[in-house]
Formats: structure tokens, C-alpha cells, sequence
């Protein structure tokens, strides 16, 4: 269990606004929280209150114009994934690439962020029926992702293949797996068979990999080249992220561009047209399918070549989650997975977040406004208000002890089923306008414990118990900022 | 539903599109007989010639009859006669067509080719970097080539480019006249085949498409001078069309642009110019080829007139001359195939639509 300890994800004083016509949404306001190494934060709050943002300012996927992230740090282990890349920038603009250069700047930090999305920091999204391609198909989707971030995995999962082809072969005549194979593709079998999915699923990876095997034996130069090739960029990549001089990551990062030039993305689209695909594009594809099964689909290799149109919302909403899930991320950030699909589902799908976090040692951030799935669901809990984040706290702590009000409020507006004479709490008013926000605490004018004090300072965060904090004038204790 | 099953259906549906056009174009031209009639004043001098005509045109029974003689004509083929000028009876129609056609088929299709190259990547372009100076430019400049008259670009073009008043071009590449194009003059014309020339003298074309013939006959410079010839007129057609496809790509690009799937595609980390060049342009470009389908109309009355002011002896000349010279026959025949071709235009438009976009189905 070491590996799990630590912060998967340090999100300090994170502040985003997006500049309109009216004026500048203040839509986060020093939001920090702390994702650790294999559990699940569930993020609440009412619809407005800035949990989608806070997403997309993690994913750098905030639109620009008219959005941006003004200051803040998001670490991933000890790398700043805001500061660490203004620094690059200023590296290589030598210019300030303040907000003037921002549009070069955001091209420039793109080659490093796209490494990050997808491959570290996965994103799963709230309506399954829009977040694919209508004109690919589910195969295309997950291979192009694939094909992005897991090229070294891919081509040594071949190479492996092609080292146990003899095993492979007689598995295949003996009917599915029988015993354990060393190696890549061992691993992959052994991960074939957890899940269950019966001889025929077997016998199908199977013989893709023997396919693939065969294919790579023909040109074996080629391909080990290319093995050779990715797995240098692999590691320079990697070597960004770590503690390297400001030189020598401008340096690596010159090298990557020129390599990225070469983009095999293009030549992807082409691949995926032709019938005889290459062994990478082939495994690549028997991938999806293991993907697709793993998040239990039925019938996987026919939901490849379906187009999103064909399939219902759940199945959608898996297909989404495996696309999220083919690189095996750290993190995992879900907003509002399940809102759009109907409760059993629903139960389904986060059986399948959960299973994740078991199985994978996942991280997840997940964002929902429905505190039954944070019950359920959650580690841990961050109350956001307003752009701020007013109170996190363990998830039963949260609700057998709430502190701030807003937190009160929230938990008195669930209804109960066990006491229905019960009248709901509701909390009054609305979300705050987020161009003139409230002075003082964000929540002053709907809190029924309002004083004077309220309306001129910012609460601080004050941590009343251990993991407990809570940004409320009412209490007092260690100031955490 | 099958590819063919789906191309027999729309043939079918074509049927009563072209009785209708058949039928207000004759309605027309029959409103006043006495044009009809004039077509054959030169000829008629006595009333045993008068008696022929209108035995011939039907003229003594109901227009409804006469309408039905000639829908029966138009579909077996019997098209009638060019206006008679100095041949008797005139030539046929049908041959008439076959002539005319392929000038207006290379000049049309040079031309779509032309929009779809220099629309689609500029409304992509546009859409990309929007409300910055490249889509300003853009868009004024797509705005001012739809407002320009294609006649007077095509003056403009004319002069400078193929017969020029101020010439800057080497000579080898323009056509000295008097500012008025004929093809019979064609002082620089390069290679063996010459444009047009009777059946009897020169090569026979085989195929009359100009730029196939060339071909044929291994005629590189021909095959070239040709395509200067052609590619200026179509250039015209091109920019006085193109501005509606700017816009359409521009804007589909930028609704793509916002969808979800967008989003997702940046999430996993594909790379800028693949999110717009793989996944946004290839929803985009969906439904502007509908639009394609709509804009092939005003592409055909955009060639009409080209075609006249660079005197190319194509469909269009011929409509204009027919019309000046109340050639009423030709005038329906041409009519005819504008519309048949329109109607083929948008089917292509419908079938390739279902294969950019999976979601449309043939029905
Ligand atoms: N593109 C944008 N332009 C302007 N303001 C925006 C934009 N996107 C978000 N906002 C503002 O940011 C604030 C937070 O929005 P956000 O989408 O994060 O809310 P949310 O908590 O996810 O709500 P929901 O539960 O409805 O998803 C809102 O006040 C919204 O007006
Ligand atoms: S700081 Fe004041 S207004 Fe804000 S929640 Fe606490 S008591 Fe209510
Ligand atoms: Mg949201």
C-alpha cells in the first residue's frame, strides 16, 4: 500500500475568471484541495458554483477567450503544472509571455499539456450522448488515444507477443489460457482472464496477438526501431515532470517538438482506413476491445465499429470511461458521470469508478451535486460555494458533523425517506452572482448566522479536526492559509 | 437501404420535377404562339409551308396535346431543331447539346473544384483564428467577391488575363484580340488541336471535353492552353459563389468547435491541429457540402453568364443566343438539362452527405 500514499494532486489558491462583455466572472477564488494517491474526493455544490471549472482549469480545457486561469498551482508530485510551464514559456519566447502572449504561450504549453491530458489526468463528462465524435467510430476513438500516449506499451506488448508465439499458438489450439506467460503480453493475458468474458473473448485476443506476432517477426528491424524510438521519447518526457534545470527542460522540450513533428497522427487516420492494419494500429485495436470489455460491455468487438448514434447512453457513458481509463491514468476527474443517465445505470457506472479505484489504484476527483453518490461513492469531500471551497472533510465526518452552514443547508435539503413529516430546509436565494460577488464570505446574504464581520472579511480556512477545514468566520483554530 | 436501391429512388422522384419544369417552360414559350411561329417566319411563304409547321408543332390541337407531343419527343430523344438559319431544317437540338455541353461541363465542374478547394480550407481558417485579422480579411474579401457582378469580374479578367488591354504577362500566355474573345480567332493557340474548328478540318474530338481530347491525342500544349482558357472563366464563377461556403464552413466549423466532443477530443490529449483538422473540419465539412447542393444553382447562372462574356461556346451561350432569337425550342431544351443536372448535383450532394456523416441515413 506505499504506493498510495501522498497527494496525487495539490490544487492551491486557484483562481479562474472569465472575461465577458458584462464584466469578469470571478468564478474561482483561491480554491485549494488535496487529491491523495488512491482515493476518491467527491466535489459538491450547487449548479454555478464553479466544480466544472475547477475541472477544466485542472485539464487546461478552460476556453480562451473568454476564460483563464489568472494564478494558482496545480502539482502533480513536485511538478507545477501552471508555474512549471509559464517558466518554459518564458524560456522560450524570451519574451514576458504575460497576458499579452497568451495565446502563444497556451500553443507552446500545448505539446506539454497534451502529454498530461489523457495519459496522468484523465476526464470523464456529464452528457455521454455529446462527448464522442459522431463521424468515428468507438474503435477510432480508443485507438486514436491509445496511439497517443501508448505507443511503448503497445509496441512491447507486440514484441513480447512475438517472443511467446509458440505459447501463444498452442493456448490457442488448447482452448483460451491454461497457464501463466512471463513478459508484456503475460500480463496482458493474465488481465484478459480476470475478466471473466469466457473462451470466445479469449480465443479472439488470442489470435490477435498471434497475427500481430507474426507481422512484427516479418519486419522485426522496423519495429524495434521504433521500440527504441519511443521509448527515448518516453523518457525524456517523463524527465520533464521530474526536477531538471530550466535549461535542460527547454532543451528536452526542443527535441520532443521536432520528434512530435514526425507525428505519427496523421498517418493513424490513414492506417485505420486500411484492411490489413500495421501490428501497432492491430494491437492498438485488440486493446479497445480488452478496454471495452473491461468496463463490461457485452459483445465488445461488435460496439468497436459502432458509431456513437448506435448506442445508448450508458454504453456511451462506458465507452467514455474506457477511452479515459486506455492509459492508465493517476487521476481521474469525473463531472457529473452519471446525471445524465437513469439509476440503474447510474449504480452501474459507479460500480465501475469503484472497481477502478480497486483495481487500478485510480485516483478520482468526483464532481456531482448529488450527496447520495458522495455517501456512496467518496473518501473524502470538498464543499465548494461560490468559487470557493468552504469545507472538506472526510465523508462521514461531513455528514455527521457538518460545520460550515452552507454544508448544513446542503445536507437539510436531502429528503428523507424515513421521516417524510420532516419539512425540507431549504437553503434561500440562489447562487451569487459571480461578476459582483458578495464581500466577505461569498455566502453572507442566504447564511442565517450572518454577522457583521461577514460582510467585510474573507473567512480564512481554519482546520478544526484532523482533515476537517472549514472557511467560516464562526470558527476558530489553526489557520491552514 | 442499398446505394442503388436509394439512386433508382431519387431517378424516379426526378420524373415529376421535370414535368414541372418542362411544363412552365412550355407554358411559357407557348403563351405567345406567334414567337413560336416567328422562329419559322423566314420560312413560311405560303400556307402550304405554314400548314407543315403546325402539323409539325401540333399547333391545331389543344396545348395540353401539344404539351404531351412534346414531353413524348423530349424522352425519345427527339429534341427538335435549332432556330433554322442558313441549314434546313436547322440542326438538331440534341446535337446541338451535344456540342455545347462539355465546354459548360468543364468550366462547371473547374469551378466547383475551384470553391471547394479555396472555400473550405478559408472558412476552416476562418473559424480558427476568429475575430482576428485573418478571418476580417477573409470575410471581407469572400464578402467582396460575392458582391462583385460575375460579368464585370469576368470583363475584368478578360482584360487583364486573356486578352489584355495592359498586358504584363508573357506573351506566350495570353490571347491578343480585340478585347473580345472568339473562339474561332484564337491567335495563340498552341498544339495540334485547335478548339472547335469544324468536324471536317483538324483532329475529330472524341470526347469534346477539351481537356480530355487534348489528352487523347498526347497534346501537351493544347492540353494546357485549354486549361488557361478554362481556368480563368471558372476562377470567376469560383469567387462570385464562394463566399456562401466561407461563411457556411466558417460557422459550422466554429459550432463544431463548442460541441462536447471537442472537448473530449482535447482530453485525451490530441493535439491542436488534430482537434480541428481531424475531428472539428470533419463534422464541418458534412453539412457544407449540403449547402454545396444549394449553392450549385447559382453556380450554374454564374456560369450562364461567363461563359457569354468570355464568348465559350457552351450551354450558355447557347441559352442566351436561343433566347435572344425566340428560339423557343432550344430555350426548353437547355432549360431541361440545367435542371436535370441540378437535380443530379444534389443527389451526388445527398450521397456523399451519408458518407461524411454516419448519422444520415439514405431514405
Ligand atoms: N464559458 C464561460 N463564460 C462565462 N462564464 C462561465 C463560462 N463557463 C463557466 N462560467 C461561469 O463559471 C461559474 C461556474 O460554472 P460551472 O460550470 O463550473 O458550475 P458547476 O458547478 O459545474 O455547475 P453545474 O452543477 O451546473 O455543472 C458559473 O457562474 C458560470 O457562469
Ligand atoms: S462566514 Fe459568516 S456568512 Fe459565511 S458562512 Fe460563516 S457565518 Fe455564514
Ligand atoms: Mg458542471
Amino acid at each position: 500500500m506505499n504506493k498510495l500514499v501522498g497527494e496525487a494532486l495539490v490544487v492551491k489558491d486557484l483562481k479562474t475568471q472569465f472575461f465577458i462583455y458584462d464584466g469578469v466572472v470571478k468564478a474561482l477564488e483561491d480554491v485549494s484541495f488535496i487529491l491523495k494517491k488512491g482515493e476518491v474526493l467527491g466535489i459538491v455544490g450547487e449548479t454555478g458554483c464553479g466544480k466544472s471549472v475547477t475541472a477544466y482549469s485542472i485539464m487546461r480545457l478552460i476556453p480562451d477567450p473568454p476564460g483563464r486561469i489568472i494564478s494558482g498551482q496545480i502539482k502533480m508530485g513536485d511538478y507545477d503544472l501552471i508555474k512549471g510551464m509559464d517558466q518554459e514559456v518564458d524560456i522560450i519566447l524570451k519574451k514576458r509571455p504575460k497576458i499579452r502572449h497568451h495565446n502563444k504561450m497556451i500553443k507552446k504549453n500545448e505539446y506539454l499539456y497534451n502529454k498530461i491530458r489523457g495519459r496522468y489526468i484523465s476526464m470523464i463528462f456529464q452528457e455521454p450522448m455529446a462527448a464522442l465524435n459522431p463521424v468515428f467510430t468507438v474503435e477510432d476513438q480508443i485507438v486514436e488515444s491509445l496511439y497517443l500516449h501508448s505507443k511503448t506499451k503497445i509496441l512491447r506488448v507486440i514484441k513480447s507477443a512475438s517472443e511467446h508465439i509458440s505459447d501463444l499458438q498452442s493456448f490457442k489450439d488448447k482452448g483460451g489460457i491454461t497457464s501463466e506467460l512471463s513478459g508484456e503480453v503475460g500480463v496482458e493475458l493474465q488481465k484478459i482472464k480476470i475478466q471473466k468474458k469466457g473462451f470466445e473473448s479469449e480465443g479472439k485476443h488470442l489470435e490477435m496477438l498471434i497475427d500481430e506476432a507474426t507481422k512484427y517477426l516479418a519486419k522485426k528491424n522496423k519495429y524495434d526501431e521504433m521500440l527504441k524510438e519511443s521509448i527515448e521519447v518516453d523518457s525524456l518526457e517523463d524527465s520533464l515532470f521530474g526536477n531538471i534545470g530550466e535549461e535542460e527542460r527547454a532543451r528536452i522540450l526542443k527535441v520532443l517538438s521536432k520528434e512530435a513533428k514526425k507525428s505519427h497522427l496523421t498517418r493513424l487516420t490513414k492506417r485505420l482506413k486500411k484492411r490489413n492494419p500495421d501490428p501497432v494500429i492491430s494491437e492498438a485495436r485488440r486493446e479497445a476491445f480488452g478496454l471495452l470489455e473491461s468496463v463490461n460491455i457485452p459483445n465488445a468487438f461488435q460496439i468497436l465499429k459502432n458509431y456513437p448514434h448506435e448506442l445508448s447512453g450508458g454504453m456511451l457513458q462506458r465507452v467514455v470511461i474506457a477511452i479515459a481509463l486506455s492509459n492508465d491514468p493517476q487521476i481521474l476527474i469525473a463531472d457529473e458521470p452519471t446525471t445524465a443517465l437513469d439509476v440503474t445505470i447510474q449504480a452501474q457506472i459507479l460500480e465501475l469508478l469503484r472497481d477502478l479505484r480497486k483495481n487500478r489504484g485510480t485516483s478520482i476527483i468526483l464532481i456531482t451535486h448529488d450527496l447520495g453518490v458522495i455517501a456512496e461513492m467518496c473518501d473524502r469531500v470538498a464543499v465548494m460555494y461560490a468559487g470557493n471551497v468552504v469545507e472538506t472533510a472526510p465523508a462521514i465526518e461531513l455528514f455527521h458533523n457538518p460545520k460550515h452552514p452552507y454544508t448544513i443547508g446542503l445536507l437539510q435539503s436531502i429528503p428523507r425517506i424515513d421521516d417524510p413529516t420532516k419539512k425540507l430546509n431549504i437553503i434561500r436565494g440562489t447562487v451569487p452572482n459571480l461578476i459582483k460577488p458578495p464581500t466577505g464570505c461569498r455566502f453572507n446574504p442566504r447564511c442565517q448566522f450572518a454577522f457583521d464581520k461577514c460582510t467585510v472579511e474573507i473567512p480564512p480556512t481554519i482546520e478544526t479536526s484532523e482533515g476537517h477545514t472549514v472557511a467560516c468566520h464562526l470558527f476558530s483554530g489553526k489557520e491552514v492559509r | 437501404m442499398k446505394l442503388y436501391v436509394y439512386i433508382i429512388r431519387r431517378v424516379l422522384l426526378l420524373i415529376p420535377v421535370i414535368i414541372g419544369v418542362t411544363l412552365i417552360t412550355f407554358y411559357l414559350s407557348h403563351l405567345n404562339i406567334g414567337l413560336l411561329i416567328t422562329e419559322y417566319e423566314g420560312k413560311i411563304h405560303t400556307y402550304a409551308q405554314r400548314a407543315i409547321v403546325m402539323k409539325e408543332l401540333h399547333l391545331s390541337g389543344p396545348v395540353w396535346a401539344q404539351y404531351l407531343y412534346y414531353l413524348g419527343a423530349m424522352f425519345t430523344g427527339k429534341w427538335g431543331f435549332v432556330s433554322p438559319g442558313d441549314v434546313d431544317p436547322g440542326v438538331p437540338v440534341f446535337t446541338e447539346f451535344l456540342k455545347r455541353f462539355p465546354p459548360t461541363a468543364e468550366l462547371a465542374l473547374l469551378a466547383t473544384f475551384l470553391i471547394l478547394v479555396m472555400g473550405l480550407p478559408l472558412g476552416v481558417l476562418s473559424a480558427v483564428r476568429k475575430d482576428r485579422a485573418t478571418d476580417h480579411a477573409t470575410r471581407l474579401g469572400a464578402m467582396a467577391a460575392v458582391s462583385i457582378p460575375s460579368f464585370w469580374l469576368g470583363l475584368l479578367v478578360l482584360n487583364f488575363m486573356l486578352a489584355p488591354t495592359v498586358s504584363f504577362l508573357p506573351h506566350w500566355l495570353v490571347l491578343y484580340g480585340n478585347g473580345q474573345l472568339n473562339w474561332s480567332v484564337y491567335g495563340y493557340w498552341h498544339g495540334k488541336i485547335a478548339p472547335f474548328v469544324s468536324p471536317t478540318g483538324g483532329l475529330s474530338q472524341p470526347t469534346g471535353f477539351l481537356l480530355i481530347d487534348t489528352l487523347v491525342y498526347g497534346d501537351f500544349p493544347a492540353f494546357f492552353n485549354a486549361l488557361w482558357y478554362v481556368f480563368w472563366p471558372s476562377l470567376v464563377v469560383a469567387l462570385t459563389t464562394f463566399g456562401v461556403i466561407i461563411r457556411f464552413m466558417r460557422s459550422s466549423m466554429l459550432e463544431n468547435l463548442g460541441q462536447d466532443y471537442v472537448r473530449t477530443a482535447r482530453s485525451k490529449g490530441v493535439p491542436e491541429q488534430f482537434v480541428i483538422k481531424k475531428h472539428a473540419r470533419r463534422n464541418a465539412l458534412g453539412s457544407s457540402t449540403t449547402v454545396m447542393g444549394l449553392i450549385f444553382a447559382s453556380l450554374l447562372s454564374g456560369v450562364v453568364v461567363t461563359e457569354i462574356v468570355f464568348s465559350r461556346p457552351g450551354m450558355g451561350t447557347w441559352l442566351y443566343q436561343a433566347a435572344y432569337n425566340n428560339d423557343m425550342v432550344s430555350v426548353m431544351a437547355t432549360t431541361f438539362v440545367f435542371t436535370v443536372v441540378i437535380v443530379a448535383a444534389n443527389l451526388i450532394v445527398d450521397i456523399m452527405y451519408s458518407y461524411l456523416d454516419p448519422r444520415v441515413r439514405l431514405e
